[in-house]
């Protein structure tokens, strides 16, 4: 009787243990995350509270749409090599600038802190990731939906073909002579009828165009031609009509003369028909991961939820659609 | 003595052989019931204590639930409202969870009903600075991501002027230990480059009138600076290291007048401080403004409260997360 009472107890004892282990405080069926002497603070007031409130209907879309990527998109083992290759461009660039390795990983974790996105290094290795994961979600849409998107594109973003060429000058506002007269006889060059691609080719000092005839490809507003060259290259790149060429812009180590190659709208859909994970078509357009979402197949099982989402996907849509009208 | 006790240990181990060998002793064992209860408990104990190991073993998940889980959405994608809550709390839960019991102990010592008249006006003077930031008060609580501006002084106008009502009673009634805790002082300073020059300063400044005349003279006006109230809080940017170190002194001075020692600053420059408001009685109204203008008095206040009603986090986690936003929240 006695050894049945003991191990009664005991067992008890092993349940009451793993059971506190494992639930955490609850009080009248309802789990307890916080109390003060004032009163409890249920995890139905902390869900009610997070789940409402400044910015409530963006941050539920974003968690909904990052759950579906990663379903749908799951990271690979080649999507985290290409993150880290990215990282480690990124550390490069870095290490350029810094006498040691050892500062520059450290100037590059204060960057990715300051940012306010990134908290560590292997956040950002990991954010880069998802950023591939979200880029195989938007090509996948873009292939399936080539023309209205390229449509969509040619209209919004003013892609033309365009080339470069660059002239040294370790000071454009005070050149050296040689510098001067290599500028003048690619101005007289051009002038003469020669083809730009050929002048580029044989005068460029661009290393990353030089061969290719000078030709920077698809050109779009989205382009970061002002941080690769100089103030003022971008402007006058979407200002060119086809075939015209530009008068010299002065950069901080170089001079430059662009030429817009075409602005045909079947070339350059030829041009972009592969579309790859560095594609324009992914980047241009800052509200088609709303297109996007919804050509999934979505319940809701909760209708607070299902009004906030929706009326935020119809919300960014809508000012999708305004911005397509005032272009 | 030692040769008595190895002598004493020969006799003994003889004495075991012997009886070894003379004696057969019969060894069966037997299950009582006792030995079997005796065992079930030590196994259980085993399993209890392997599987508490197990559960808190690295566990990086919350213990807290929300009522009524089911999946909210489902399709290409299956999220329950428990991954989601876990989500939520993960992003902003610990903060979330310092507000709400703040706010809970905010409500009990500053109820509406009774603050009413100072809560209207705490809102209206924060909505009018919240209107000179965007041109109306709409534009501001969109900015901040409120529907309306309903919403937004629901949310966080009001709150945040309970929180200053609550700072202010927090100074109010600990006011003589608080003066003490930030050193606070009232100063007015005047930079010279020789210390024989600070000292001549130092011996003129007989009144605040004559100091006051030294700080707008034209020898003196660009390197006067009136500081007004000072604390440990003033950051050295604003406060010259070699002043803030005898803030203490400065705060502990019963009558104004000019502190007798040119101070030293690393720049080699010399400081002639003058110390007013010593009277702090006198001040208490404005003192307490000030110290409860001071963001940085914020969690010290918070800090106060919450551990005063036992502010207690259930779910280790959210008590980790809420420990790192300040370990002084929670008492243990």
């Amino acid at each position: 009787m006695k050894a049945k009472k003991i191990t009664a107890l005991a067992l008890s004892c092993t349940l009451l243990f793993t059971g506190c282990s494992a639930g955490g405080k609850t009080e009248n069926g309802k789990s307890v995350a916080a109390s003060t002497s004032v009163g409890n603070i249920y995890a139905d007031d902390l869900y009610k509270s997070l789940s409402s409130g400044a910015n409530s209907d963006s941050s539920l879309f974003s968690y909904v749409l990052d759950q579906l990527i990663d379903e749908k998109f799951p990271a690979t083992s080649d999507m985290k090599e290409s993150a880290n290759e990215m990282y480690k461009n990124v550390l490069n660039s870095y290490k350029q600038q810094y006498s040691s390795e050892k500062e520059a990983l450290s100037a590059l974790k204060s960057d990715l802190k300051s940012s306010g996105q990134y908290t560590s290094i292997s956040d950002y290795k990991k954010k880069l990731v998802y950023s591939i994961q979200y880029s195989q979600m938007i090509k996948k849409y873009v292939k399936a939906h080539f023309d209205s998107v390229y449509n969509d594109y040619y209209k919004m973003a003013t892609p033309r073909k365009v080339s470069i060429i660059s002239i040294s000058s370790t000071n454009p506002s005070s050149p050296t002579k040689s510098e001067k007269a290599k500028l003048k006889e690619v101005q007289a060059l051009l002038k003469e009828g020669q083809s730009f691609g050929s002048v580029a080719s044989k005068y460029s000092d661009d290393t990353s165009t030089k061969n290719a005839d000078g030709s920077l490809g698809v050109v779009d507003t989205t382009n970061s031609l002002d941080n690769t060259y100089a103030s003022g290259v971008s402007a006058k790149a979407l200002a060119l009509k086809s075939g015209q060429t530009s008068s010299v812009i002065t950069g901080t180590s170089a001079f430059y003369i662009l030429h817009c190659d075409t602005t045909s709208k079947s070339e350059i859909k030829k041009e972009l028909k592969n579309v790859t994970i560095d594609s324009p078509l992914l980047t241009y357009d800052n509200y088609i991961v709303y297109l996007v979402y919804n050509t999934y197949h979505i319940n809701y099982g909760d209708a607070t939820i299902k009004k906030k989402v929706q009326a935020y996907v119809k919300k960014q849509l809508a000012a999708r659609t305004k911005e397509r009208k005032d272009k | 003595m030692a040769e008595k006790k190895t002598t004493t240990n020969e006799d003994l181990s003889g004495f075991r052989q012997v009886h070894k060998v003379e004696v057969k002793k019969e060894h069966h064992f037997k299950m009582t019931k006792k030995i079997a209860a005796l065992i079930i408990v030590v196994v259980v104990l085993i399993a209890c204590c392997i599987t508490g190991y197990v559960l808190t073993k690295d566990n990086d998940g919350y213990q807290v639930k929300v009522s009524n889980n089911k999946n909210i959405v489902s399709g290409d994608v299956t999220i329950s409202k428990q991954k989601y809550f876990e989500h939520l709390l993960s992003t902003s839960g610990a903060q979330k969870t310092v507000d709400t019991a703040y706010n809970q102990i905010i409500n009990k010592l500053i109820p509406t009903s009774k603050y009413q008249s100072q809560i209207d006006q705490l809102v209206k003077s924060k909505e009018k600075t919240y209107k000179s930031y965007m041109g109306s008060l709409k534009s501001y609580a969109s900015a901040m991501g409120y529907s309306s501006t309903k919403e937004f002084e629901q949310d966080s106008v009001i709150p945040d002027a309970k929180k200053d009502l609550l700072k202010q009673k927090f100074f109010t009634d600990h006011y003589k230990a608080q003066c003490k805790k930030y050193k606070v002082a009232y100063i007015k300073a005047i930079t010279v480059s020789k210390e024989s020059e600070a000292i001549k300063l130092i011996k003129k400044s007989t009144s605040e009138k004559a100091f006051n005349k030294f700080m707008k003279s034209k020898t003196y006006k660009s390197n006067a600076n009136d500081y007004a109230m000072v604390t440990t809080k003033t950051s050295t940017s604003t406060l010259n290291k070699a002043i803030k170190a005898k803030l203490s002194t400065f705060s502990n001075m019963t009558k104004d007048g000019v502190y007798g020692t040119a101070i030293k600053q690393s720049s080699s420059k010399y400081v002639v401080v003058y110390v007013y408001n010593t009277d702090k009685d006198a001040n208490k109204t404005k003192i307490v403004k000030a110290l409860a203008d001071l963001s940085d008095t914020d969690t010290d206040v918070e800090a106060y409260y919450l551990q005063k009603y036992n502010f207690t986090v259930y779910d280790k986690k959210l008590k980790k997360a809420i420990k790192k936003i300040n370990k002084n929240y929670i008492k243990d």
